[in-house]
């Protein structure tokens, strides 16, 4: 195994650690956000407090069972996601499940397909355009995901931001960054 | 002995997380010259549990941008408006009743100022609500410590880190 494989890829049982941490660190911000001690959770979830204790410093072993059962205790539903992020060896250990939350959160809860395609047409609609100043001798002839090409330094970039065009918003980051003092204009 | 490097190092850091990300990285300080930089020796007798904690929280604070809402039961810095401002620059690692503290720098300043090392520094127990003191001193004293920064200097090459500058150089290549 070479240093540069993560933690978590000696063996089965640090990955499963790590997911389980995120996890109980996702329950204990719930927790906090609604003022729930682990006595109540213990309750609530018809546990021993000594359990709680033990899961919540050591949370290697948890089950699926007890995941759910926290999860509902707490008032929230739990989902187990696999997902494909091209670190076949393991580099870089497990994505944050807060990663998972925040995204699914941000494209407005969809419950289902339909209701996941409906607001990412919504909100490719309703986003705010902005124009971006390119600074002379950035940039030069780079394309923004097929929507808007740049022809040269000193151009004025508008684009319109949405979920349809990830490549877009991520070459957008890097005019973010690069273009000081920026100069935004909302089109509305 | 330096472990880290295995030769006769008095002093140097070893990246412990982050190796190949390109905005930050973990580092462990070994100094044998300050019996309190004790965080490589005591890392390695932590239980498993502890340890893994760690190396998550190493992960997560590696994944986050920086001003985002800071989750202060996992990691977190110092206010200006904490113990004066004298601790800005330290920094905290939490796992039940352990705690790892060190210092953030930018070590590849100027060229890259965005990117952040956290070097830690030492172990402590932690059972009261209140961080002890003496532990933000000793790690904000190994921030300026000349052996630190040049440890630093041979992880980072190509950056040079000073405290008491910022990294900047003057048109010679020497430290202002």
């Amino acid at each position: 195994m070479t240093n540069s494989l993560h933690w978590t890829e000696k063996d089965t049982k640090k990955f499963q650690f790590a997911i389980a941490l995120d996890f109980i660190d996702q329950l204990e911000a719930r927790m906090a956000e609604l003022k729930c001690s682990r006595s109540k959770l213990a309750k609530k979830a018809k546990v021993d407090k000594s359990y709680v204790s033990q899961v919540f410093n050591n949370p290697g072993n948890l089950s699926l069972e007890t995941v759910v059962k926290f999860a509902r205790a707490l008032k929230m539903k739990v989902t187990v996601v696999a997902y494909d992020d091209g670190d076949e060896s393991n580099e870089r250990g497990p994505i944050n499940a807060e990663i998972f939350r925040l995204c699914w959160e941000h494209a407005k809860k969809p419950a289902d397909m339909w209701t996941f395609k409906e607001n990412r047409q919504a909100q490719v609609a309703t986003a705010p355009a902005y124009v971006y100043h390119v600074p002379r001798g950035r940039h030069e002839g780079a394309r923004a995901g097929g929507r808007t090409t740049l022809k040269g330094a000193g151009n004025q970039v508008i684009t319109r931001l949405g979920y349809s065009t990830p490549h877009w918003t991520n070459l957008l980051d890097t005019y973010i960054e690069a273009v000081s003092p920026l100069n935004q204009v909302d089109l509305g | 002995m330096c472990p880290h490097k295995g030769k006769n190092h008095r002093c140097c850091i070893k990246i412990r997380a982050g190796k190949t990300h390109a905005r930050r990285a973990v580092a462990f300080l070994h100094n044998a010259e300050f019996s309190y930089v004790n965080v490589t020796d005591v890392f390695e007798g932590l239980p498993e549990n502890i340890s893994d904690t760690f190396k998550r929280r190493f992960d997560n604070w590696i994944a986050a941008l920086p001003g985002s809402p800071v989750p202060h039961h996992q990691y977190h810095g110092w206010e200006k408006t904490d113990y004066d401002g004298k601790y800005i620059e330290c920094f905290v690692f939490k796992a039940p009743g352990h705690r790892l503290y060190g210092f953030l720098c930018h070590p590849k300043s100027p060229g890259d100022k965005r990117y952040e090392l956290c070097v830690l520094v030492l172990h402590d127990d932690k059972y009261a609500h209140k961080t002890w003191e003496p532990n933000l001193k000793n790690s904000k004293k190994m921030n300026t410590n000349t052996d630190v920064i040049r440890a630093i200097e041979v992880e980072y090459p190509n950056g040079p880190q000073d405290a008491s500058t910022g990294g900047k150089k003057d048109k010679k290549g020497k430290r202002k």
